[in-house]
């Protein structure tokens, strides 16, 4: 395993470095850059800019500088724990970013938790009971998981809790922690509020994930050694965990290095409107100014999170299913 | 009696990659004054690929005999399996690839005399793996499902093999 994990590490190291140019190059890409927009934002307020200050600006931010100058910089200074300047807030991206990054984590573990836990038993039991009133039910309410688009559940859970509780169940805590240090009292509020995100975030996963537990695991369960086992007298649970789950089990963990940037990028909707405090909106709004240290930073973040999820889903599935796959796909 | 050792050019491949990894994770270290957290991940990081240039060390002094008697592995240590002894056999295939391509086998061999591991990289892995694979089914060893289908991919036949596994 450990000549396994350095074969990994030493694929993922450059893949980092290559992520990081094509980041900074897309950064880059659209004309202009958060300068000019600042400026033609002031112009249409009626305000005047001088080239002199426009120039002491360029120079200030380091726009001057040729880009892989500028690269190198941003490249050094992440190692170094500095992630450049944010030219919208005016502040260090750390000092902007704060909590949001830890309370996008623990969003996002959450929701990978609440979709594991409740579309494992799910999945299992729709293939073992294919076809039963059981399997038709929860099928039904998977596709219309599927269906559902996340933002819409939001707003359908942010109306009924309204008008039918008469609370508000918007934000990740009560407004009293919002900017406090950590407390046991501002977990346990954020660990109050986390349900609703966890919920409206993992619904669709969570369906796909039934759908594709249950398709697999069908697969498995029709094939002869499965036959053999039951004619040889296997317990039928003995029968099921052995072989057929774990083998269903593949996609599954093929599929962690995609689930956690899925999840970070695909809540960035969800989170504008239950107002949560993570990093989607502040990713979605740093493109759309051009911040690009801000912005960088963030889908560095993102990047560091799938190649770390594929190295892990890798290691996993190498210690499921350590056979070797023959030419044409097959197993022999 | 046949003896094994690495080949060079497998031992040299090990060898570059723990001079990149450890360029890539200690040259930093020892270049830019880092950020805290990033040191201890890079250390940690450095520290396995300084336990990989080790292994290669170990893997150059390595050869292993296989006669009719059993499997002796020497290197740092000696190792002596007779088959008589031996107790478990696992062949792993390991891919760095996401269609389970490119990759390489370890042959785990467990017994009396202590444990033998021996990869792909050494020269006439197949002949050791389907001797072994042979030796542990004529004595009625327990085959995990992995081991039997990739002994039969390097071409041994196993006993009562109906493609009944998963």
């Amino acid at each position: 395993m450990l000549a396994y994990t350095v074969n990994r590490m030493l694929i993922m190291i450059p893949t980092l470095l290559a992520i990081s140019v094509i980041t900074f190059i897309i950064i880059q890409l659209p004309p202009g850059d958060y300068l000019s927009t600042y400026v033609a934002e002031l112009q249409s307020q009626g305000e005047k800019v001088s080239a002199e200050r426009i120039e002491f600006l360029r120079e200030q931010y380091g726009f001057d500088r040729p880009l892989y100058e500028q690269y190198f910089v941003w490249l050094f200074g992440m190692l170094q724990g500095d992630f450049g300047y944010s030219f919208e807030y005016n502040l260090p991206v750390s000092a902007v970013v704060g909590d949001r990054l830890w309370l996008t984590v623990i969003v996002s573990f959450a929701t990978v938790i609440f979709t594991w836990v409740v579309s494992f038993p799910i999945g299992v039991y729709s293939a073992t009971h294919q076809y039963s009133a059981a399997d038709y039910t929860l099928t039904l309410i998977g596709f219309l998981g599927l269906a559902t688009p996340n933002f819409l559940l939001a707003l359908v859970l942010l109306y009924f809790a309204n008008v039918t509780f008469g609370t508000s169940i918007g934000g990740l805590m009560d407004p009293q922690f919002i900017d406090q240090p950590w407390t046991w009292g501002k977990l346990g509020s954020v660990l109050e509020h986390l349900w609703v995100p966890v919920i409206v975030i993992g619904t669709s996963g969570t369906a796909g994930m039934i759908r594709r537990l249950r398709a697999n695991l069908l697969d498995e369960l029709q094939k002869q050694y499965v036959t053999t086992g039951r004619a040889k007298g296997l317990p039928p649970f003995r029968l099921l965990v052995k072989y057929p789950l774990r083998m269903s089990l593949n996609p599954f963990i093929a599929d962690i290095g995609n689930l956690l940037p899925q999840i970070v990028s695909g809540a960035a909707i969800v989170s504008v409107v239950l107002s949560l405090p993570t990093t989607g909106p502040m990713l979605l709004s740093a493109l759309r100014s051009q911040d690009m240290y801000l912005a960088g930073s963030f889908l560095m973040f993102l990047a560091l999170l799938t190649v770390i999820g594929v190295f892990f889903s890798d290691l996993l599935l190498a210690a499921l299913d350590p056979r070797i796959r023959l030419q044409g796909g097959a197993t022999r | 009696m046949s003896e094994h050792r690495y080949s060079r050019r497998a031992l040299l491949a090990d060898y570059g990659r723990a001079a990149v990894g450890l360029a890539l994770t200690a040259g930093p270290l020892l270049v830019i004054n880092l950020e805290m957290k990033i040191a201890y991940g890079l250390a940690g990081l450095a520290l396995l690929f300084f336990t990989y240039a080790v292994r290669t060390v170990l893997r150059e002094r390595f050869s292993i005999q296989v006669d009719d008697e059993g499997l002796r592995g020497r290197g740092w240590r000696d190792t002596m399996v007779p088959w008589e002894g031996m107790r478990r056999v696992r062949l792993d295939y390991f891919s760095t690839r996401r269609d389970r391509g490119g990759g390489w086998m370890q042959l785990v061999i467990g017994g009396a005399g202590g444990t033998l591991r021996v990869d792909s990289g050494i020269a006439g892995f197949a002949e050791i793996a389907r001797r072994t694979g042979a030796e542990g089914i004529r004595r009625g060893l327990a085959l995990s499902l992995p081991t039997r289908a990739n002994l039969a991919s390097l071409g041994l036949t196993l006993p009562g093999e109906g493609n009944t596994g998963p």
